[in-house]
């Protein structure tokens, strides 16, 4: 290959990756903790145990639940419990015009559950995409620009070191500049086609916004567009009279039925107790690769299926099945732990391509205890986009549990937290020398994973030893997350702390250990 | 810009001057960037509503097949742009297909209007 070309795409690949490299670490990390945000929930609503025997059972409650609750709603909506999920949220719109949808979190018993005020896993997956503090539309052309960054920068990257599946093989860990550079080669090759995978449909999820065009070409609405590709159940008209309702353990069996067995996942029931009802049943998207999960619509009075809405096409199909790999909704727990782990390898691979551009450009710096302003900067905004954000989403998890139960606006101050944290860490390395502000966040992140299941174990009775006794592996996975977290984290500390200690090697600002040429 | 000098394998060159000897910026590195974002992205639109409009399949399907081709035409031309020696050239291709292309869409919608 070209001299020239493999330059340009060297300078393409460091400058696309920088760009928008800590808002792909902080897409990286959520989006990845966000393949377990049912579990993540369940750990932070800890009031919630047991569970219902089956979805039917679970069904039957809720139903009954919302006849003594909210007789005469417009609609009831059921998100049922599954494999990962324990609650049961029922969800109701109130007849009267522009009256707000009611939400409750039913237990195991069909009971209403208090349960702390939390977001819980959903908050994660949704800044992965949708961020905080702005207004979506926005946050989401912003993580579009970095994905399509990111698309550009693994693409440049590969081009840049075709070699790369080669040199996998001469390794050289603990060495300066070098190994961060292989460090960098190392986690970018092992899940290279997750990479390529998860930034390409994670920009299909949101391609419509992305390119508009596509739709408006044929269409002279988006409206228009999507009510042709993905066409949604029909709405009802309520008859007037009450009808005794066809029972729902009836309608599951029959959408089972033609499922092949599959679960389900919702339930809407429109005009509930009326002559007019209709029931709506959407199948478990866990239950098939596509995300687009079909939806069965049944009479609510007699329980006959109604003529389905048709949809489909090659291009819906596609669609369908590349938002689902992405979302790995499909997944059971030995495939979810490798995304996880293939997600931590995108997590590593952004992280040390952002270290390494310091590591790199330390040994030319006229006076590398004066760096220039770019310089200074990537530095200081590594640290707290790498050390920070894990701090910070240890802060989310103790505030989860320390935050007072009747405090006004408690989920939202559980996020709050977290990006208190963050800035703060942040704010810290801006202040402190960077070979200090290292270490220091980083023990600072274990210390915090270190209290999470401390404070679990002490202030709810679902800590590590009676989750072992009673086999609550979420919870006890949970909990051992934590420790080797923090862990990972101090082993981290240490390491920073010891390159930033004065050696008679190396010189003191020389955190990659090269100014002398000792390294690389 | 600054990467430092490269081996053939990529790695960085030992004993390379290391201070002192910025390379002068490349000639064009703005016509680049203005080719390979802004550029890129209006005629990346126009390719995604041509291909919507004359792909041989329904209007709906024909839609989300461009939509979701256009992000790997989008990556192409990014690579393109910082590839070829003459960005004037690149420019010219993309005005003038991305013209064409234009021209045969707004000719289409006008003539057949859309749903």
């Amino acid at each position: 290959m070209s001299r020239p070309l493999r330059r340009s795409m060297a300078e393409l690949h460091t400058w696309t990756g920088l760009l928008l490299g800590w808002l792909m670490f902080a897409m990286f990390t959520t989006g990845t903790a966000a393949y377990f945000q049912h579990e993540i929930t369940r750990w932070m609503e800890p009031e919630i145990v047991g569970r219902a025997p089956n979805q039917t059972v679970a069904a039957e409650r809720a139903v009954s639940y919302l006849q003594r609750t909210a007789p005469g709603a417009a609609s009831w909506t059921i998100a049922l419990p599954d494999d990962r999920r324990v609650r049961t949220e029922v969800r109701w719109q109130p007849a009267e015009e522009g009256a707000p949808r009611e939400t409750r979190i039913l237990d195991g018993h069909g009971r209403g559950a208090e349960v702390r005020d939390t977001r819980g896993g959903y908050f994660l997956y949704r800044f992965h995409f949708d961020l905080h503090y702005l207004p979506v539309l926005w946050a989401r052309y912003l993580v579009g620009i970095a994905a399509m960054s990111m698309l550009v920068a693994l693409v440049s990257g590969i081009i840049t070191h075709k070699k790369i599946f080669a040199r996998f093989f001469t390794l050289s860990l603990g060495k300066g500049l070098r190994s961060w550079y292989d460090a960098h080669n190392i986690t970018s090759v092992f899940a290279l086609p997750f990479f390529l995978m998860i930034t390409y449909t994670g920009l299909v999820t949101l391609a419509n916004q992305y390119m508009p065009i596509g739709g408006l070409a044929n269409y002279s609405d988006m409206g228009a567009y999507f009510a042709e590709l993905f066409p949604r159940p029909q709405t009802s008209e309520a008859a007037g009279e009450a009808a005794e309702p066809a029972p729902i353990g009836g309608i599951l069996q029959r959408a089972r039925g033609l499922w092949n067995g599959a679960e389900v996942e919702t339930i809407t029931i429109q005009h509930p107790g009326d002559a007019g009802a209709r029931v709506d049943v959407r199948r478990s998207r866990a239950s098939t690769v596509g995300t687009r999960a079909p939806t069965l619509s049944f009479d609510g009075v007699t329980g006959e299926p109604l003529a389905a809405a048709a949809r489909g096409g090659g291009a819906y199909a596609v669609e369908s099945v590349l938002v689902g790999i992405h979302a790995g909704r499909f997944a059971s727990v030995g495939l979810r732990w490798m995304y996880v782990l293939s997600g931590l390898f995108g997590v590593a691979m952004v992280g040390t391509g952002l270290v390494q551009w310091t590591a790199r450009r330390r040994t030319r710096l006229p006076d590398p205890g004066r760096p220039n302003f770019g310089f200074w900067l990537v530095e200081r905004l590594n640290i707290g986009a790498i050390a920070g954000l894990g701090a910070g989403l240890a802060a989310y998890f103790l505030a989860n549990r320390l935050l007072p139960q009747g405090l006004p606006a408690r989920a939202e101050w559980e996020v709050h937290c977290l990006f208190i944290v963050w800035g703060l860490s942040t704010l810290w390395a801006l202040l402190r020398p960077a070979a200090r502000a290292w270490p220091e966040t980083l023990a600072a992140a274990a210390l915090l994973y270190a209290a999470v299941p401390v404070v679990n174990g002490l202030s709810t009775s679902r800590g590590l030893v009676s989750s072992l006794a009673a086999g609550d592996w979420v919870f006890v996975s949970f909990d051992l997350v934590m420790v080797l977290l923090a862990a990972v984290y101090a082993s981290a500390a240490r390491v920073a702390a010891r390159k930033a200690a004065p050696s008679p090697r190396t010189a003191p600002a020389d955190v990659a250990g090269l100014a002398t040429g000792t390294g690389g | 810009m600054n990467a430092e000098p490269l081996r053939r394998d990529g790695a960085p060159r030992r004993g390379a001057p290391r201070s002192g000897t910025r390379r002068p910026p490349r000639r064009g590195t703005l016509w680049r960037i203005l080719a390979a974002v802004p550029l890129n992205y209006v005629y990346t639109s126009v390719a995604t509503a041509f291909a919507a409009r004359h792909l041989p399949v329904d209007p709906a399907q024909a839609s989300l097949t461009a939509t979701l081709g256009s992000f790997l035409l989008f990556t192409a031309v990014v690579i393109v742009a910082f590839s070829v020696r003459s960005i004037l050239r690149l420019w010219f291709f993309l005005v003038a297909t991305g013209a064409a292309m234009g021209l045969m869409v707004w000719t289409s919608i006008l003539l057949e209007g859309r749903g």
